[in-house]
């Protein structure tokens, strides 16, 4: 009986150090396993981190700039060259030349996929071994924000292991949608009016977008637009319109004033 | 001696001396017409008119035979002193004239023989005034002063002529003549008129030393030809200038000013007429002067001249009207300009080409139904435009057309820079204001910042009525009788009705109801849906009595009042957000005017609050939630609190109720509350409005209860 009671004792004692030590086989692994996995996690969440914020310093300069250059990243052929800053032609010898909402979201894109890389600089901020690809941005403009979404497929390569990074989204706040409506009101209006600016227009176009809409008269063939926000400083939208002199229709019945040069009045 | 010896001697010395005998020796028949022996005369005989003096003739004698007359006329004109004979001497003339024998003469000159006189010897002699009115028509182109002519036979010439009273008596001497019809005063101002253009309009010509001529009109002229212009009770002067060749019309009695110009009298109206005269191979366009408002007009075409201030039925005929204090012009129809004399930046010149002038050019087009009438007021440079109109400002060009505002691109290539808010388009200041347009639109003048506004306001009733049956009724109306569709009205006012019994909104007496204020729900739609921006300043008002109530004014004078306090708080910018900067939700009334039952469930369970809040973004941009304006007893509950208290965001739940009422005929409150809290969705002027509402019923939601309809809200705007 002794011995068979030893016997139990020694086979429990077996069992219970199979399963301690498989218990400690299995915590060791989950141990390591989630070692590795939080030091993956906290490499990627400040690339991840770091791109975002790259793409939404970068989201604002393009809403910015693009504001500036009338919707385009560059300015188009039609565009002003006499002014200080110029502006594309929206209007030009009577005919709209102004850029479609899908233009603008792609000359948005171009800006994010061009300047982008100035902020990302390689990564070399970061210690980690990081490859990436070719970034790809598709922005849109919605009524209170322009948002785009960055294709931009980054490995983060640390102690032998790969973490992928691939798409981030960024919105910044923009009256741009508004200045785009606020543009084809003024297009609109002035193909109707030709080459007068229409004031009340223009302040009915101001309140139904709420931006401050100043019209400048570069020469008698040139307006210049500009849109601001009041409550987004930076935000400037400008455009030029561009009209034929020499096409002015001729007014029924007008008086001819140049014959009154020189008259001397009582 | 030889016999022809003899007749040589005789031929020479006798016969001389025969023949100065015989000279020396009158004829016995010769001897009768001896000055010393009048009683001689043989005034039958032609010789004796060649033989004696025309001052030894006896015109009484002369008379008695007429043609002992005639033979004299004859004799006189064959000796150069009558005009009409082989030859004339003025001298001779003057001498005749002067003679003391001449007045008889006159009275026996046969009136087939007037026109041999002499008009300026008859003038130079001093005796023109012997002239009879007979006379002095046959010689009146000769006569070089008509104050040398007696003024009753002046003036019944005239009269006979041209039926017309004349008075000469204060020109300056030989400065006043008529000649072919033309009364020329040359005095300092050099007036002139032609005469027969005032043929039976029964005027007395007054010629002044100064040169001009006043005409008074101090007769009713007969109904069929009468001048607009006059009546009975009033006089009018009107001055000739010769050098203008124009007329100046001091119609400072009636109510219109003073005008200098070419004009024409025609069927009872006043035209002012153009004058285009040739100069350098091109035309140059003459004016006609306001002189009272210091203006002139250019013209192309007749002028009507108005007795009255012009209205919209005018606009398409080519009138102006002075007003009487000469402050104001009003000009309609096309084809002319309007020159104010003020100018810009005091350059002392007219100096159109750089635009130190205003130029106003009333542009109707009868193609496109469009009239055209500009009223400017030069003392407070109100310029009001309806319809088309051209206005040059500087060098501006301002252009009123279609119901807009235009500016012209006028300036110089490769300058200034020009924007709208430093008010380069009101070089001169101007208020000016565009009727005729759904909204005014009125741009003000630099001292109050170069702004422009569109003055649309819409004042809306809420209407809430209690049937016998106890049941409730909602209403939204119209307190105005808005003639055209507002659009962005920039004051809104919501007001509440209380109509007791069974009137349903019938005005009768015991409604309290006022015939203005039935349903105009087609209207109240097309303003709605055209003010989709939501951009209205909200004025609340909850007091039944405001409107009603005389001792408070009527309708149009709370609405005035609220204006005027609303314009104390001057825009800053064109800029829509500042445009509302200082705008203010308005309140006003009885707080007990506003059911609690209503009240509940607008502000969503929260009875008893009589307080409502304007979504900022509503209206467009910011409203100054810290200093509501208040009026009525509504404000007592409001009264002392440091800023308005932002409630639920009821006002969107409401809006929803007004455009779902107007768009898919909800019938009451309590209808769309059922829908609004159950199933149906909400159609909102835009989806702009509708996530406003989402926003702050979400708030709500967050803040308070759940509403339950959050999500349908949501599901409704996306």
């Amino acid at each position: 009986m002794q011995k068979r009671g030893q016997v139990t004792i020694f086979i429990i004692i077996g069992i219970i150090i199979l399963f301690s030590a498989a218990g400690l086989y299995l915590i060791k692994d989950q141990f390591f396993q989630n070692q590795t996995i939080q030091d993956t996690l906290i490499d990627t969440s400040s690339v991840k981190g770091f791109v975002e914020s790259c793409l939404q310093k970068t989201l604002k300069d393009a809403v910015i700039h693009i504001g500036i250059n009338g919707g385009y990243n560059k300015l188009p052929d039609q565009s002003s060259t006499n002014a200080d800053l110029n502006a594309p032609y929206y209007l030009f010898h009577h005919e709209s030349n102004i850029p479609s909402k899908e233009i603008v979201e792609i000359e948005i894109s171009k800006y994010v996929e061009e300047f982008m890389p100035f902020c990302i600089n390689n990564f070399e901020t970061f210690t980690n071994e990081i490859t990436f690809k070719e970034m790809k941005a598709q922005s849109k403009i919605n009524n209170n924000n322009v948002a785009t979404t960055l294709s931009f497929p980054i490995k983060i390569i640390k102690n032998q292991k790969e973490t992928n990074l691939n798409s981030f989204k960024k919105q910044t706040p923009s009256s741009l949608n508004n200045a785009l409506l606020a543009s084809n009101e003024i297009i609109n209006y002035s193909l109707v009016f030709q080459n007068s600016l229409c004031l009340d227009c223009l302040e009915d176009t101001s309140q139904n977008n709420n931006l401050k809409i100043r019209s400048l008269e570069l020469n008698i063939e040139e307006f210049f637009y500009v849109m601001e926000d009041e409550n987004d400083k930076d935000f400037i939208f400008r455009f030029a319109t561009k009209y034929d002199s020499n096409t002015y229709e001729q007014e029924d019945e007008l008086i001819d004033f140049s014959l009154l040069e020189g008259l001397t009045i009582e | 001696m030889k016999k022809t010896t003899l007749l040589i001697i005789v031929c020479t010395f006798l016969l001389p001396i025969i023949a100065l005998a015989q000279e020396e020796t009158p004829q016995p028949q010769q001897n009768q017409f001896i000055a010393e022996d009048p009683s001689t005369y043989d005034y039958s005989s032609p010789d004796f008119y060649n033989q004696v003096d025309y001052n030894n003739w006896d015109w009484n004698q002369i008379s008695s035979n007429p043609q002992n007359v005639q033979t004299a006329i004859t004799a006189l004109q064959d000796q150069g002193i009558l005009q009409g004979g082989a030859s004339y001497d003025e001298s001779k003339a003057l001498g005749f004239y002067s003679d003391p024998g001449f007045a008889t003469f006159l009275e026996n000159l046969p009136e087939s023989e007037f026109e041999k006189l002499d008009g300026a010897m008859l003038v130079d002699s001093g005796n023109a005034n012997k002239l009879n009115q007979d006379q002095i028509a046959a010689n009146i182109d000769e006569i070089t002063d008509l104050k040398a002519l007696e003024g009753k036979e002046l003036n019944s010439y005239i009269q006979d002529e041209f039926a017309t009273t004349l008075d000469v008596s204060q020109c300056q001497d030989k400065k006043c003549t008529l000649v072919d019809g033309v009364l020329k005063n040359d005095g300092k101002n050099s007036n002139q008129i032609i005469l027969s253009e005032l043929t039976g309009k029964n005027a007395i010509v007054n010629t002044q030393n100064d040169g001009t001529i006043l005409i008074n009109f101090n007769q009713f002229i007969e109904e069929d030809d009468k001048l607009m212009f006059f009546s009975e009770n009033n006089r009018f002067n009107f001055i000739i200038n010769t050098r203008t060749q124009g007329v100046n019309l001091n119609l400072k009695e009636k109510d219109i000013g003073l005008l200098q110009g070419n004009f024409l009298f025609e069927k009872g109206q006043l035209f002012v007429i153009p004058e285009i005269n040739q100069k350098d191979k091109k035309d140059t366009v003459k004016y006609s002067q306001f002189a009272g408002i210091g203006a002139v007009i250019f013209t192309k075409t007749n002028i009507e001249v108005s007795n009255k201030p012009l209205t919209t039925s005018d606009g398409f005929s080519n009138k102006v009207y002075i007003s009487k204090d000469q402050n104001s012009i009003q000009m309609s129809g096309s084809g002319y300009s309007f020159m104010s004399d003020e100018f810009m930046e005091h350059v002392p010149q007219l100096n159109t080409r750089n635009g130190h002038r205003l130029i106003f050019t009333p542009q109707a087009n009868k193609k496109t139904n469009t009239p055209s009438i500009v009223s400017y007021n030069k003392k407070t440079r109100d310029l009001e435009v309806e319809g088309n109109a051209k206005i040059q400002n500087g060098n501006r060009h301002i252009k009123f057309q279609q119901g807009h505002i235009l500016s012209e691109l006028r300036s110089i290539s490769g300058q200034n820079i020009i924007t709208l808010s430093d008010q380069t388009f009101n070089q001169l200041p101007l208020n000016m204001k565009l009727k005729g347009k759904p909204g005014e639109v009125i741009m003000t003048g630099p001292d109050k910042g170069n702004k422009i506004i569109t003055k649309n306001s819409a004042m809306y009733s809420l209407q809430y009525n209690v049937d016998v049956k106890g049941n409730r009724e909602l209403a939204m109306e119209t307190f105005t009788d808005i003639k055209h569709g507002v659009k962005s009205p920039d004051i809104m006012v919501i007001g509440t009705r209380t109509y007791g019994g069974n009137c349903k909104g019938i005005p009768t007496a015991g409604c309290r109801a006022e015939k203005d204020e039935i349903a105009l729900w087609q209207r109240y739609e097309q303003i709605w849906l055209q003010n989709s921006k939501d951009r209205p300043t909200f004025i609340i008002n909850f007091d039944k009595d405001v409107y009603s109530s005389s001792d408070r004014g009527n309708n149009h004078d709370f609405m005035d009042k609220l204006i005027e306090a609303k314009n104390k708080n001057p825009f800053e910018n064109m800029g829509s957000t500042n445009y509302f900067e200082n705008s203010k939700i308005y309140f006003s009334g009885h707080s007990s005017d506003m059911d609690d039952k209503i009240l509940f469930k607008i502000s969503q369970g929260k009875a008893a609050r009589r307080n409502y809040y304007i979504d900022k973004n509503q209206l467009g941009g910011g409203v100054n939630l810290k200093n509501p304006f208040f009026a009525g007893c509504s404000s007592g509950p409001l009264v002392g609190k440091p800023a308005l208290r932002i409630d639920d965001g009821e006002i969107d739940i409401f809006s929803a109720f007004l455009v779902s009422k107007a768009k898919k005929g909800t019938n009451t409150w309590d209808e769309f509350v059922k829908n609004q809290f159950s199933k149906d969705k909400i159609t909102f002027p835009s989806r702009k409005t509708c996530l406003n509402s989402y926003s702050k019923l979400k708030l709500v939601d967050e803040s308070y209860e759940s509403l339950g309809t959050i999500k349908k809200l949501q599901a409704t705007c996306t």
